[in-house]
């Protein structure tokens, strides 16, 4: 090994110890956040309920392998009772977990992906482009992008087909999440923007340039590591918006019977016209659990947002 | 207000508008398989009805500049098409049957909410960690998570179904009393749970943002020019922080309408209330576009109506727009 | 902790307080020193602890004279000012054993519904114009009368008219009164502030750098203004800036303050041509000329004590030239001249119970405190 190489592997080690002590740090403030803390837990146990849905309640029931019979309230075997096909609540629900959430991670991705590359590309090359992508943003932030997920969702749903699996997701679900992504993007590619352009200025970004960095060496090697912090706060406050997306398209009905995530099984208590009955345990379970997912994606947001967000940081 | 300022809005609104009419455009024409997959993608539809599409729509021409052209003369017109689902009725007719009920559920929540949303906000953050911050940011918070669906559904379980004291659907009861009094005690009864599920979910965000734009405009120094005046705590709240921290808010209200609108779909299906959101599921389910596509250009440019509006009211309430 | 024998107020100070329009507050004490502070120590609360901003600060204030505070920003004097109408942040406290004596009733107990009575009507403050200090949507004219419609409780016409007169006062013509404050230059917009801290006759007016941000021209304009208002309406001033200039053209005493604590005290005369404190002293010389830049204050090596956890004995300590190992144990106690300079340093104690009364220039560092003082009486000229 030559000395050089020693010493950069010595270098990246030390910059390695510090990353780890900043890491650290990090965690012993959030850990004094009760809000984030309580929102965390929870979300693991979800998670946890998310990944392997089959250990705690079986395979999902469907009409023909449901255990009880229509509208059962809960009882001893069927602690949440039973939907209008006699499914069984709590197994609907817990595989509603993994539909719903994988469903939010997915848009998520394509959101950031979308958003973070828009962002930093618009706020690095600056003048027209900059101009133009951000014309664009601007339109996708004023246009009621719901309802464009509206019609954007049929439309694609009949192009794909109803019977086609992409990675073991339904056609339908990946139209929703590509529909969110595509609708949600802007308001995440204005905060990386607005970063990026208070980044741009400082020194380091200039010595880079000096030495003869490339556009693409300075983006990725020195914007874009300042702007994870932004990004990772970004991306669980945008998990919950996508969420909420999620089961309100699936609610209207256009998720899919076949992988019922928490808004399909709101949507199938809503046809088979449970409020109206009263019975309450088909709605309870999956409202519960958006809500609650919800809920502390936005805390465990919150937090992460007051504690790596540099803006919310000065209003302290 | 200068006509610089207004002129600069309206043709921003106008742009944007274009914009969505050429989306609306794109959308049912350039889309992979459509525009006979989709436009003609209507079960009842005989060779003949096909034919007549095709050539009421001018799909036998080429798409620029005949096609093109004459979708925005023709929207121009408002002139939609016809609906799939509803025979015999234009799109423009079927939108306009509903467009009422829908406005007197979105419009008295709005109301509901912007009043009481912000009084709850702007309480709590200039009384940061007070019983009604505490209670209210967290009751909020809830709200906020919650899709209006999620509202609505256990207030039928509980307020309709289980106790009945209001009705658990429709607009109207069927051979209800027809005098005007009676009608109207008819129509509060059936508004009331849709009303209440709309306005709490926007009281929660409503609260949340004017908590923060309260919280923000406290640190303002005329704000301690105004304790140090001596004004009674309330006075400086109401005179000095309420009319400053009301500015961000009429622009995020705004841009927030078309998510109202959102909710409000939402709300209306759970209700079975007959405004756009119950058209909006049947025209989805029936995959009638036409109609889908009419409801989704009167929505945006309501959104852009809505958020011009802003930009006026932002005006009048800020004395440095007007320069 | 300092047992300040404090100089008597002004033998030639002229008794103003029969000019007022406005009765005196009922437990007010007609013979009572107009502002007394003793003692004053006003904290900040952190997570980690108290930031000591003010931290034992005694002064006098008599009626119809101009007290210049002075020190490096974060010295704690715009703190010390605003303590005395408990304007302070959410975390700042007034600690117990302070006393802030205004006709001699102690504001220091009074709740906070008990203080808006002093607020504005016996003292208001002038704020920093730049910018923020007026509401942006609300008519100048409308602020400058609110305080006299809702404090003194006249009426809507009577109140305008007050405004209108204060607006001439101040020199802002009269068909700029419906301006908002944006439509205003800076220098309008300081006018405007000090004819609003006018509203009620107040007994002390507060300045709190009112003319920093402005232009030098703008600047002098204002400074006339405040001199010519004092002379007229009898005020007493606290002005509160880093530009010692102004304190020099401007006030009867100085009041020099170094990280939470009084350096030293008297009267402009003495305090600019004879400085005793080191910090005083590197004060004066980091300000050679009156139309200089005033950030070459920072020419002062090091910098201000961390006041979460300040050093033990003098808190110059650090940075003095003149250090001794007394110096970073014992705080200095305050020494009074009989020239009316009060010194907190410990050059002075070591040959100081003997030498309170003695002249002035006994100690040490004399060619320092004449070349510091030299620029000084320019400034004063």
């Amino acid at each position: 090994m030559s000395a050089v190489a020693a010493g950069t592997a010595s270098l990246r080690a030390q910059r390695w110890r510090i990353r780890l002590a900043g890491m650290r740090s990090f965690a012993s403030r959030y850990a004094r956040r009760a809000d984030g803390m309580v929102g965390l837990i929870v979300l693991v146990l979800f998670g946890v309920l998310a990944l392997f849905p089959e250990l705690f309640v079986g395979p999902l029931e469907t009409a023909t392998t449901a255990t009880g019979n229509a509208f059962d309230p809960p009882s001893a075997a069927h602690v949440f009772g039973a939907d209008d096909l006699g499914r069984d609540m709590l197994n609907l629900t817990v595989h509603g977990a993994r539909i719903s959430m994988t469903i939010g991670l997915m848009a998520t991705v394509i959101t950031l992906v979308f958003g973070v590359a828009i962002g930093l590309i618009s706020g690095y090359a600056g003048g027209k482009l900059d101009n133009a992508l951000m014309r664009i943003s601007d339109f996708f932030l004023v246009l009621p992008t719901f309802v464009l997920a509206l019609i954007l969702a049929p439309v694609l749903i009949d192009i794909v087909g109803v019977d086609v699996q992409i990675l073991g997701i339904r056609a339908t679900l990946m139209v929703i999440i590509v529909v969110i992504g595509i609708t949600s993007w802007a308001a995440t590619a204005r905060i990386i923007r607005s970063q990026v352009l208070s980044l741009k200025e400082r020194m380091f970004v200039d010595r880079a340039r000096v030495i003869g960095a490339g556009p693409g060496r300075i983006i990725m090697g020195h914007i874009l590591p300042n702007v994870v912090n932004l990004i990772v706060a970004n991306a669980v406050l945008t998990f919950a918006s996508a969420v909420l997306t999620e089961t309100t398209l699936s609610f209207i009905g256009l998720g899919d019977p076949f992988q019922p995530s928490w808004g399909q099984i709101l949507n199938s208590a809503q046809e088979s016209g449970a409020p109206g009955l009263g019975a309450w345990w088909v709605i309870a379970p999956p409202a519960a659990c958006v809500v609650l997912v919800v809920l502390c994606f936005t805390l465990v947001g919150n937090a992460l947002d007051d504690l790596l967000n540099p803006k919310s940081q000065v209003r302290r | 207000m200068s006509g610089h300022f207004l002129g600069r809005k309206l043709g921003q609104a106008a742009v944007t508008i274009v914009a969505i009419v050429l989306l609306n455009f794109v959308l049912f024409r350039l889309m992979p398989g459509s525009p006979d997959r989709i436009l003609l993608r209507n079960p009842n539809a005989t060779p003949e009805a096909i034919a007549a599409i095709r050539e009421r729509w001018g799909l036998d021409k080429p798409l620029f500049p005949d096609q093109l052209v004459d979708y925005i003369a023709a929207t121009a017109r408002f002139d939609l098409g016809d609906s799939f689902k509803f025979r015999g009725q234009t799109v423009g007719d079927v939108i306009l049957d509903r467009v009422g009920p829908t406005v007197l559920l979105v419009g008295l929540g709005e109301l509901i909410s912007v009043i009481v949303g912000l009084a709850i906000g702007a309480y709590a953050g200039w009384k940061r960690g007070g019983v009604v911050d505490r209670v209210g940011s967290s009751v909020s918070l809830v709200l906020y998570s919650m899709p209006y669906f999620v509202i609505g559904m256990p207030l039928i379980v509980i307020l309709a179904a289980g106790l009945g004291w209001f009705p658990t659907s429709g607009m109207q009861d069927v051979g209800a009393e027809t005098g005007f009094v009676g009608g109207l005690v008819d129509l509060a009864r059936h508004l009331a749970l849709p009303l209440l599920t709309v306005s709490l979910g926007l009281i929660g965000q409503y609260s949340i943002l004017m908590r923060s734009a309260i919280i923000e405009t406290r640190s303002e120094d005329y704000i301690t020019t105004a304790r140090a005046k001596g004004l009674p705590d309330g006075r400086v709240l109401r005179r000095h922080a309420f009319p400053n921290a009301l500015l961000p808010m009429v622009t995020l209200i705004a841009i927030n309408f078309g998510y109202v609108i959102a909710g409000a779909i939402t709300a209306e299906i759970v209700f079975s209330w007959p405004g756009l959101g119950t058209l909006t599921i049947t025209a989805l389910s029936a995959r009638d576009y036409p109609v889908l596509q009419g409801i989704f250009l009167l929505v945006a440019i309501s959104v852009v109506i809505a958020n011009l509006l802003a930009d006026l009211v932002y005006g009048v309430l800020d004395p440095r727009v007007r320069v | 902790m300092s047992d300040p024998a404090m100089s008597d107020p002004r033998d030639d100070a002229v008794p103003v307080r029969g000019r007022r329009q406005w009765d005196l507050p009922k437990q007010a004490d007609p013979t009572a020193p107009l502002l007394e502070v003793r003692d004053l120590r006003t904290h900040f609360k952190l997570d980690r602890g108290w930031v000591k901003a003010v931290d034992g600060v005694s002064f006098n204030l008599a009626d119809g004279e101009a007290l210049g505070l002075a020190g490096e920003s974060g010295c704690g004097k715009t703190t010390t000012a605003l303590s005395m109408v408990r304007l302070l942040p959410e975390n700042g406290r007034i600690r117990k054993g302070s006393s802030i004596k205004l006709f001699g009733i102690d504001l220091v107990p009074k709740t906070e519904r008990q203080l808006q009575r002093y607020r504005w009507r016996e003292i208001s403050i002038v704020f920093q114009g730049a910018m923020n200090a007026l509401n942006p949507v609300i008519r100048v004219r409308d602020q400058i009368a609110e305080p006299v419609r809702v404090r003194l409780g006249q009426s809507e016409t009577s109140s305008r008219k007050r405004a209108l007169e204060l607006l001439d006062l101040v020199g802002i013509p009269s068909r700029r009164s419906d301006a908002y404050p944006h439509e205003l230059s800076g220098g309008m917009r300081q006018r405007a502030i000090i004819a609003m801290a006018l509203a009620c006759d107040p007994a002390i007016v507060i300045g709190d750098e009112p003319t920093t941000a402005l232009d030098a021209m703008v600047q002098a304009q204002i400074l006339q203004l405040l001199e010519q208002l004092r002379r007229d309406l009898g005020l007493s001033l606290m002005l509160i800036t880093h530009d010692l200039s102004v304190i020099a053209e401007t006030c009867d005493r100085a009041l020099i303050m170094y990280a939470g604590k009084v350096a030293e005290e008297g009267p402009v005369s003495r305090v600019f041509t004879a400085a005793r404190h080191p910090y005083t002293q590197k004060l004066l010389g980091a300000f050679p000329n009156i139309r200089s830049d005033r950030r070459t204050l920072e020419v002062i090596p090091g910098s201000p004590p961390d006041l979460l956890n300040p050093p033990p004995g003098c808190r110059f300590a650090p940075r003095c030239q003149y250090v001794m190992p007394i110096c970073s144990e014992v705080v200095p106690p305050e020494i009074t001249f009989d020239d009316g300079v009060r010194v907190a340093c410990h050059l002075y104690t070591t040959a100081s119970e003997g030498a309170i009364g003695s002249q002035t220039t006994t100690v040490e560092p004399t060619a320092a405190t004449a070349a510091a003082a030299s620029p000084a009486s320019r400034a004063s000229a």
